[in-house]
C-alpha cells in the first residue's frame, strides 16, 4: 500500500526518498514523478540541495545523518555535490559577512585566501579583516542611535496626541459638569438631559480608551470618524500560498487589521510593520492583548494608511509574556494596492 | 596487468546533428526552449540513474536519448505523451538492462558500491587542502561571473541555517513577489550554473 498522499509527497517524504527509506512501491512512483512531473522534479531538486546543505553545514543529526553517510554518499556524483555544497556554504556566509562589514564593496572577497570572518563554529576559521570589527561596532552604534531617534520621535507624537486628548477630555468633563448642574437646578427627571449626560460620559470614556490604545494622528483635528479600511489576515502557514492583496480606497486614512492567531499564548502583543522593499520596520503598534470570540483569538491594530505605498509589507507579530519575555509569533505578508 | 571491462554502452553511436535536432524538437513539444528542455530532462535522467546506484548514470542517460532518437527516426512519431513520460518508460528499460548486466559481469576496476564502507566514503570527502582551496577560488570567480541580481540572490538564499534561513527565504520570496517554490527553482538554476562553472574551472591544469 502506498504511503504517499493523493495530493503528492511532502518535503519529508522527498527526503526519505532521497535517503532510500521509502517502500519500493512509493520509490517507483517518485522515480516516475521525478522525470515526468515538473512540480515534483523541481521540489525534489530544492529538497535535495537543502539536505546536502544541512549535511555540509553540520546541522544534519541522528538517523538522517547516519543514513545520509551510509546511503546518500555511496554515489560519487552525490559526493561531488556535497563537496560543492561545503564550498558554497563557506563562500556565501563569508560573502554575507563581508557585504555587511563593507557596504558598497563587492560581496565576494578578491581571493579565497583573503582573511574574512567566518561565523560557523565547526569549520576552520580565518582571520577578521582589519577594521571590519570596528566597522561592525560603528554600524551597531548607528543603528542604536537611529532606534533612539525613532523612539524619541514616537514619544513626541504620543505626547502631542495625549495633550490634545487631555484637552478635549477636559472640555467634555466641563460640559458634563455643566449638565449635572443643570440637572440639579431643574430637579426633574428630564429624559433628554439625562441621555445627554450619559452620552457625554461615554464619549469621555471612549476618548480616554483611544488615548491609551491609539494616538491621535492629526493634531488639532476633532474626534471624528475617519475613512477606515478593515481586513482580516489568517495565521501564516509553512505551505506555499498566495500573498494577501489589499485594494485600498485612495481616501483611506486608517487600515484596521485583524490578525488571527492559531493560539493565544501571550499576555500582550505588538505588531511591527515592515517595508519589505527597504527591509526595515516603519511602524509599531502599542502593546495590546488579543481578543477572543469563541475558539478564535485575534490581535486588532490600526495602521495609518499614510505610511503605506503600493508594495509588499509584512506585519510581524511579537508576543510578550507576563514576565516580559518577547517572541516573534508570526509574520503576515500583504501587498498593498490603492484604487 | 590491469583489465578494462567491456561496457556495451560504450559501443553505441552518437546522434547525428539532424537526429539530435529532431530529438530536441520532440522534447520541446511545440514550445521552442532553445535546448533547455533537453538539458533539464538529461539532468533528471542522470539523477534517476544515480539514485538507483548506477555508476554510469551519464552514459545511461545518453543511451536513453539514443533509443528515443532511433524510435523517432524509424517511426517518425511517438504516441506516448507527454514526452517526459516516454523518456521515463525508456529509462526504466535501460535501468533494468543495466542491472541485469551488473549481475552478470562484476566490474573489475570500479568499486562495488555495496562494499564501500561508510568510513571510506567519509574519508573520500576529506580531500586535500590544495584541492579545497582551488574549489573555493573557482567558486569565488564563478560567483563574480554571475549577474549582480543572481549573485545577490544566491548569497541571500544559501546563507544562514535553520529557522533564520527559512525566514530569510520567505522575505526574499515576498520581496520578489513569487512563491517559495518558484524561488527555490530559481536558486537551484543559479546553483547548477555555479556547479558547472566550478567543475570547468577545477578541471583546468
Amino acid at each position: 500500500m502506498s504511503l504517499l498522499p493523493e495530493s503528492g509527497p511532502d518535503d519529508q517524504q522527498l527526503v526519505r526518498y532521497l535517503l532510500g527509506l521509502l517502500p519500493e512501491e512509493d520509490a517507483e512512483r517518485l522515480d516516475e514523478a521525478s522525470i515526468v512531473d515538473d512540480e515534483i522534479a523541481g521540489r525534489l531538486r530544492v529538497v535535495e540541495d537543502d539536505l546536502v546543505d544541512a549535511y555540509a553545514s553540520g546541522s544534519l543529526q541522528g538517523e538522517s545523518l547516519r543514513r545520509f553517510e551510509s546511503f546518500y554518499l555511496s554515489s560519487p556524483l552525490r559526493r561531488q555535490k556535497v563537496k560543492f555544497a561545503g564550498s558554497l556554504h563557506r563562500t556565501v556566509n563569508q560573502a554575507a559577512v563581508f557585504a555587511a562589514a563593507a557596504p558598497g564593496k563587492r560581496a565576494v572577497p578578491a581571493s579565497a585566501s583573503e582573511p574574512v570572518a567566518f561565523p560557523v563554529a565547526s569549520r576552520p576559521k580565518r582571520q577578521m579583516v582589519p577594521g571590519a570589527e570596528s566597522t561592525w561596532r560603528l554600524a551597531v552604534a548607528a543603528l542604536l542611535v537611529l532606534a533612539c531617534g525613532a523612539l524619541l520621535f514616537w514619544d513626541a507624537r504620543l505626547r502631542s496626541g495625549l495633550t490634545e486628548a487631555q484637552r478635549q477630555g477636559a472640555a467634555l468633563e466641563h460640559q458634563a459638569h455643566a449638565l449635572e448642574q443643570q440637572l440639579v437646578e431643574q430637579r426633574t427627571a428630564n429624559a433628554e438631559t439625562a441621555k445627554e449626560l450619559a452620552r457625554v460620559r461615554t464619549s469621555l470614556a471612549d476618548l480616554a480608551q483611544q488615548t491609551l490604545d491609539q494616538p491621535q494622528e492629526r493634531s488639532g483635528s476633532r474626534l471624528q470618524a475617519l475613512a477606515a479600511f478593515a481586513v482580516v489576515l489568517l495565521p501564516p502557514t509553512r505551505a506555499v500560498g498566495p500573498i494577501a492583496t489589499l485594494a485600498v480606497p485612495a481616501d483611506t486614512t486608517r487600515i484596521a487589521f485583524e490578525l488571527r492567531l492559531e493560539s493565544n499564548e501571550f499576555a500582550r502583543y505588538q505588531v511591527v510593520l515592515k517595508d519589505l522593499a527597504a527591509n526595515e520596520a516603519i511602524w509599531r503598534s502599542p502593546r495590546v492583548a488579543a481578543m477572543s470570540s469563541g475558539d478564535q483569538s485575534s490581535v486588532f491594530v490600526v495602521v495609518p494608511a499614510g505610511l503605506l505605498k503600493p508594495q509588499h509589507y509584512s506585519l510581524e507579530l511579537v508576543g510578550q509574556s507576563a514576565a516580559g519575555v518577547t517572541q516573534t509569533v508570526g509574520s503576515y505578508t500583504v501587498q498593498i494596492l490603492f484604487r | 596487468m590491469h583489465l578494462v571491462p567491456h561496457h556495451p554502452l560504450r559501443e553505441e553511436r552518437g546522434l547525428t546533428p539532424s537526429a539530435f535536432s529532431r530529438l530536441l524538437e520532440w522534447l520541446d513539444d511545440g514550445v521552442d526552449s532553445h535546448g533547455e528542455t533537453y538539458l533539464e530532462m538529461r539532468r533528471r535522467l542522470v539523477s534517476y540513474f544515480d539514485r538507483r546506484n548506477r555508476l554510469s548514470a551519464d552514459e545511461l542517460a545518453d543511451e536513453t536519448f539514443n533509443r528515443i532518437s532511433r524510435t523517432l527516426e524509424k517511426d517518425g512519431a511517438i504516441a506516448t505523451r507527454p514526452p517526459a513520460r516516454y523518456c521515463y518508460v525508456v529509462a526504466k528499460f535501460v535501468l533494468l538492462e543495466d542491472i541485469r548486466r551488473g549481475q552478470l559481469h562484476a566490474p573489475l576496476d570500479e568499486p562495488r558500491i555495496a562494499d564501500l564502507s561508510a568510513a571510506r566514503r567519509s574519508t573520500e570527502l576529506d580531500e586535500g587542502d590544495a584541492i579545497r582551496e582551488q574549489r573555493l577560488e573557482c567558486l569565488d570567480g564563478c560567483l563574480q561571473a554571475l549577474k549582480p541580481d543572481q549573485r545577490e540572490l544566491a548569497i541571500d538564499y544559501y546563507r544562514d541555517a535553520g529557522q533564520q534561513k527559512i525566514e530569510r527565504r520567505r522575505d526574499i520570496a515576498a520581496r520578489l513577489g513569487i512563491s517559495m517554490n518558484a524561488l527555490g527553482i530559481r536558486a537551484c538554476r543559479i546553483r547548477n550554473t555555479l556547479e558547472a562553472c566550478v567543475e570547468t574551472c577545477c578541471a583546468k591544469p
